[in-house]
Parts: structure tokens; sequence; C-alpha cells
């Protein structure tokens, strides 16, 4: 399991509480005194908590990522995704949480999609495990 | 005409973000059209009923202004989307057939 960093754009208490429900660590901003701060110190944050971050706001964090990987930093992994409802939200980062671990994820930027069947996430995670 | 005042907005980290909460207009909008009432958005991250209609507002006023985020969003997505194929073995699309795609 991968501890999962909500971005303020998906910081629902609805979405944490259905996570955590299945076991999840889930940070929320408000939680950790990081809301309304700029994406960078939500990497940052999340980063710190070695957790994997979680965002639509996708242009600015592959932005970020970049900045990072230029840096030679790593974060602990970002999950991105378009708009979703909040159920497929869920649905897919349970699966995500579940079976991701933090070294697969560590460094690398996915998009949340692939974590929208059984299938597709288990050939997600056996591919980033092969190259983390 | 006098232009429109919003109350609960501010320009902030480079968007318009709803005062206090780092939600974002784009944020709002995008949970709005994706099924999600005002209430439950207000709910869900702590924000005035209120900022959540003045969001959407901001939104149908500065049109133009959102649909430069997400066309760079669109941009940047393509990217996280090619990436995670390559990743897969160009298998995406076959392993996640059926699923919604909004």
């Amino acid at each position: 399991m991968v501890p999962l960093y909500l971005d303020d754009c998906i910081a629902s208490p609805r979405v944490a509480r259905a996570l955590r429900a299945s076991g999840l660590s889930v940070f929320l901003p408000e939680e950790v005194g990081s809301n309304g701060l700029p994406d960078s110190a939500h990497l940052q944050k999340a980063t710190e908590l070695g957790a994997c971050l979680v965002s639509k706001n996708v242009g600015d964090f592959v932005d970020l990522h970049d900045a990072w990987h230029d840096q030679q930093r790593e974060h602990a992994g970002m999950l991105l995704s378009e708009d979703l409802s909040i159920g497929l939200w869920i649905e897919r980062l349970r699966r995500a949480g579940q079976l991701l671990t933090p070294q697969a994820i560590a460094g690398a930027f996915v998009y949340l999609h692939a974590f929208s069947t059984d299938d597709a996430a288990q050939a997600m995670v056996v591919s980033l495990s092969g190259h983390s | 005409m006098s232009a429109v005042r919003f109350k609960y907005l501010k320009a902030k980290n480079g968007s318009t973000e709803i005062l206090d909460s780092g939600l974002r207009v784009i944020d709002v909008l995008g949970w709005y059209e994706v099924g999600e009432a005002p209430e439950a958005i207000a709910s869900d991250f702590g924000i005035p009923l209120a900022a959540v209609f003045e969001a959407l507002a901001y939104a149908h006023e500065r049109g133009g202004e959102l649909q430069m985020i997400r066309d760079r969003d669109a941009v940047a997505l393509g990217r996280v989307r090619r990436q995670t194929d390559m990743l897969l073995g160009g298998r995406l699309d076959a392993l996640t057939l059926g699923t919604p795609v909004p």
C-alpha cells in the first residue's frame, strides 16, 4: 500500500473517509497544515510524508515534476487525472493505494485511468516495480 | 455597466481561487460538470454555498481564461497518458476498455 496525499482540488473528506475505510493512509492538506499553499509546497509536504500526491491540476504538477527532475530531487509519486465523479476517484484511488508500493511509484507520475480496472492496475504495478 | 465584483474569489498562485481554500474556480467548475450539486461541493470542501455559485458565475464570465487552463492541462495530461501507456506496453486502452473516460 502507498499513502495518498490529496491536493486541495481533490481534498474531499468524503473521498478521504471512503479510502480510509478501506485501510488506506490518506493525508488532507487541512489536516497537515498545507491547505491553500502553492503547488510546490503541496509536493514538498507530500514528499516529507512519503505520500503519493493526487491531483487533477495536471499542468502545474507535470511542470513541478520536471523542475524536481532537473534539480535531481525525487518526489514520492504522483497520480494525475482529469475531472472524475467522486465515485470514480474513490474506486480508482482505492485500487491504486492498495496495489502500489512507495518504492514503485517514487519519482514517477501516472495517469489514474490506469487504475480503472483490476487488470490494468496489476499490469501497471508490475511495470512500475520493474522500473523502480 | 459596472464590472462584476466577486466577494469570495482571489487571484492566487497563478489562478483564481476561493479564499482560504486552495480550491480553484476551475476545480469547482469541474466538480459541477461531473454532476456534483453546488450544495455538495460547498459541504465537501468546507466553503460557503455562495462561494460555489460565485465561482460558477466567474467561470461563466471568464470562459476564455478557464479554457486556457484546460488547454494546458490537456497537453500535460496527454503526456501523462502517453507515459503511462508506454509503461503498459501500449495496452492502456485495451486494459481499460469500457471504463468511463470523461
